[in-house]
């Protein structure tokens, strides 16, 4: 029974498949690339960082396989914890499941089991070649290098536990999150203020790379003297590599790894046994108080922009791929763009003089690829409704509103961060008071064309089209501020006149804007009315 | 517009709050006309032609096998699809010409329950009323009525609808398509997820709605549901009507009706 579970649970995650041989083929080489790539760079930067180190500790790499791997049993451990929270506590699952002759106990087990072997192929794929890179490069004997396979089937274990202890206060975090559109909103933001940092941290990471002068930053002797007094508790992974790099304290170290697996295993078993139980059967939602019902009505095209607000804030795919990175652009614009800044002025110099122009086209093209790539996630606005759009279709409200409200939320808060981009660019000195104008014409332009001609081409594409074409919005999205650097570049090396470029490049902006201006009623009743519902 | 308004107060039974005196004025003989209605998808052709005619004050039933154009039809007298060719008249107005018109003058159910569901019930019911221009009094009223007879409380309507079970969420779109007291009701399968309970409260509601001179077009496969309720049936096959049952005239085919059912389709459902 347990193998049936098992795989009713890898049927289940890989249901959504195609069914498709060839699909599945393509899909499974491109997976198999992307892993390949994955590995090779993982390997190429361990041994970068290790030939570095070297120099100057002579534990200091071993130090760092450890942080790695600590790190990656962290990893292990949330990827095993959203994954355990989702098939421990799915209401629909426990309602099929009741009713058979199968123990709580022998499910909870078998999701452990689905979990585990999903964190072992994650160790395989990024801890063995780590620890198969350490040892290739000092000539370990061979039983290291079957320590090294043998690593992920023991820590995959500990990792499970952890995820299992967590799982049930995780639960009811997730819960709380989500019935509170305020909290999620505010976690959402600061999910991505945390990506922004180590965005920045790897940036600059590359870029001491880049300038290969010195260890410098996070390399300095403390901070390697720091870590390896950190080492030590890094459990159980130090005592794992102790054992098979220092073979050290061999039977202490067996004992705590033993030791520690069965305890979270147990701990962790019971546990989400337990509340498997308790929670599915009971409706954890969060209660509300049983307040007086006094709805006011309003204008149809406030409650339009109403709904729209609600399908952008409240839908956490949007909380984080719209809004909370449009609050973050200004911040992302300025990382990069002083980084940017930072690398051209440094290292190439000669390049700035023959095309004088080109910083400011980079800047721009910088700008204009934030704003309007987060802008074209929001300008499928049909798509957002999913089966809302039969709504949209059957209320009374004429179509120009419906496609003004549609498209004003996220222009105007995708315009209202450009400007915010833009103003902090130009405040810190970033950009000159030119590009900033020049860049906020532009900008606004591009907004405007993305949330129209995105609308359009998502009404086309529910128009029961065969072939969609919504991809072609944030195509141009990303294509249009590169034909606008590549314009820079051009005419700066022909020591065309900056007005002149600038005026050609609003002038292009405009030309791109005009087809949809030109019959636009017609034809976006026409889409309208043609989109297919069903 | 002004007639709308002054007429947006459910007339459906004898409650103390709501306004009973309001008639359904200047409606013609028939509700819904449709006139050698073509739809296809792609290769394929749905409805081929189809005619149909529903009369002021009835409950319509219009049933048919799986995947024949039930819904289609349905879809193209809402506004959810477009038609290839053919007329569809609602109270006199083309669906296609004067759609927002029409539109004021339906409630719509759909087959699956779907509303938005990160809204709490009120908030869906708020912007259904808002985006039919409803006034506020009338409103207010229809709420209350309507939070009685399907029996959700304010602890519910005050929850989000994404946290309701599959039977709540169809008894808030069955209370959104008759928020603003629409002249016609079209329901497409409308019993599926319902409780016993609010089965039986939906049947009263339908034959209250066509008492007081307004009209229903349901779908379903429920045929007993059909027999009951309705006063006239149609039965779609090969995109045309195939057969019109009037159990006014002929009552005693009330209970035949599943046998016509099965004779139509040579015994296969």
């Amino acid at each position: 029974m347990l193998v049936e579970l098992v795989y009713k649970e890898f049927k289940k995650e890989y249901s959504s498949f195609s069914s498709n041989i060839w699909i599945k083929v393509l899909k499974l080489l491109l997976r198999l690339v992307f892993v390949a790539l994955l590995i090779t760079l993982e390997v190429f930067i361990f041994k970068s960082l290790d030939k570095k180190i070297v120099t100057y500790s002579s534990y200091g790499t071993y130090d760092f396989l450890v942080l790695f791997l600590f790190l990656m049993s962290v990893v292990g451990i949330v990827s095993s914890l959203i994954s355990a929270r989702k098939i421990i506590f799915d209401k629909e699952d426990a309602r099929l499941l009741s009713p058979l002759p199968i123990s709580p106990s022998t499910i909870v087990f078998s999701k452990m089991t689905y979990v585990y072997v999903k964190d072992v192929i994650l160790n395989l794929v990024i801890s063995t070649p780590l620890l198969i890179t350490f040892a290739s490069s000092r000539f370990f004997m061979p039983y290291f290098y079957v320590a090294s396979i043998i690593y992920p089937l023991i820590i995959s274990a500990f990792n499970v536990g952890v995820a299992l202890i967590l799982v049930t206060p995780y639960e009811f975090i997730y819960k709380l999150v989500k019935s509170n559109d305020i909290v999620q909103f505010v976690l959402a933001s600061v999910i991505v203020v945390v990506l922004c940092f180590i965005y920045q941290f790897v940036l600059n990471l590359f870029l001491t790379a880049l300038n290969d002068s010195s260890i410098g930053g996070m390399f300095s002797t403390s901070f390697i003297e720091s870590l390896h007094n950190l080492v030590k508790y890094l459990l159980p992974v130090n005592n794992f590599t102790s054992l098979i790099v220092n073979k050290e304290n061999i039977l202490p170290n067996v004992c705590i790894i033993l030791g520690l697996i069965l305890v979270v295993l147990s701990l962790g078993g019971i546990l989400s046994t337990y509340f498997f139980k308790f929670l599915n059967q009971r409706d954890i939602s969060i209660r509300r108080k049983n307040k007086k019902s006094n709805i006011k009505l309003i204008t149809p095209f406030k409650a339009l922009l109403i709904k729209e607000m609600d399908l952008l804030f409240k839908d956490s795919t949007y909380i984080f791929s719209y809004t909370a990175l449009l609050i973050m652009a200004p911040f992302l614009s300025y990382v990069v763009i002083s980084s940017m800044n930072s690398i051209m002025y440094t290292n190439l110099k000669f390049y700035t003089s023959i095309f004088p122009e080109v910083l400011e086209g980079i800047n721009m093209c910088i700008v204009l690829l934030f704003a309007s790539i987060i802008n074209a996630s929001a300008s499928l606005s049909f798509s957002r409704e999913e089966k809302c759009i039969q709504i949209v279709k059957y209320i009374p409200v004429s179509i120009k509103l419906q496609l003004v409200a549609k498209t004003l939320i996220p222009l105007i808060l995708s315009s209202f961060s450009l400007v915010v981009s833009l103003f902090v660019l130009v405040v810190s000195k970033n950009i000159n008071v030119t590009t900033f104008f020049i860049s906020l014409i532009i900008g606004l332009i591009l907004t405007f064309f993305n949330n129209v001609f995105g609308t359009y081409l998502d009404m086309l594409d529910k128009g029961n089209r065969k072939n969609k074409i919504s991809y072609l919005n944030p195509l141009i999205a990303t294509v249009f501020p590169l034909i606008l650097l590549i314009i820079h570049f051009v005419f700066g090396f022909m020591k065309v006149h900056i007005a002149l470029i600038y005026f050609i490049e609003i002038a292009l902006s405009l030309l791109l804007v005009l087809p949809l201006i030109i019959r636009c009623k017609t034809k976006y009743n026409k889409a309208f009315k043609q989109m297919e519902v069903s | 517009m002004e007639e709308i308004k002054n007429d947006q107060n459910l007339n459906i039974e004898n409650e103390d709050d709501i306004d009973l005196n309001i008639e359904v004025p200047n409606i013609p003989d028939y509700v819904i006309e449709i006139k050698d209605l073509y739809k296809s998808y792609g290769k394929k052709e749905v409805l081929k032609g189809l005619d149909l005619k529903v009369k002021k004050g009835e409950v319509f039933g219009y049933i048919g096998k799986n995947g024949i154009g039930k819904s289609t039809t349905i879809d193209c007298i809402v506004g959810l699809k477009d038609y290839d060719s053919g007329e569809i008249l609602v109270l006199g107005k083309d669906v296609k010409t004067q759609s927002l018109e029409v539109k004021e003058q339906i409630g719509y159910v759909p087959s699956e329950p779907v509303t938005y569901e990160s809204m709490t019930g009120n908030e869906y019911l708020q912007f259904i009323g808002s985006s039919y221009g409803m006034i506020q009094s009338s409103f207010n009223k229809n709420y209350n009525f309507l939070l009685k007879k399907f029996g959700m409380n304010v602890i519910d309507m005050n929850r989000k609808i994404k946290e309701y079970s599959h039977g709540m969420k169809q008894k808030i779109c069955l209370m959104a398509s008759l928020i603003h007291n629409p002249k016609v009701w079209i329901l497409d399968e409308p019993t599926v997820g319902l409780d016993i309970i609010v089965y039986e409260v939906l049947l009263k509601m339908i034959k209250d709605f066509a008492a007081f001179g307004k009209t229903v077009f349901v779908t379903s496969h429920n045929i007993e549901l059909v027999s009951k309720v309705c006063d006239r049936v149609a039965i779609i096959n090969d995109g045309k009507i195939a057969e019109i049952i009037d159990f006014k005239k002929e009552p005693l085919k009330r209970k035949d009706l599943n046998k016509i059912f099965m004779k139509i389709y040579g015994g296969n459902d």
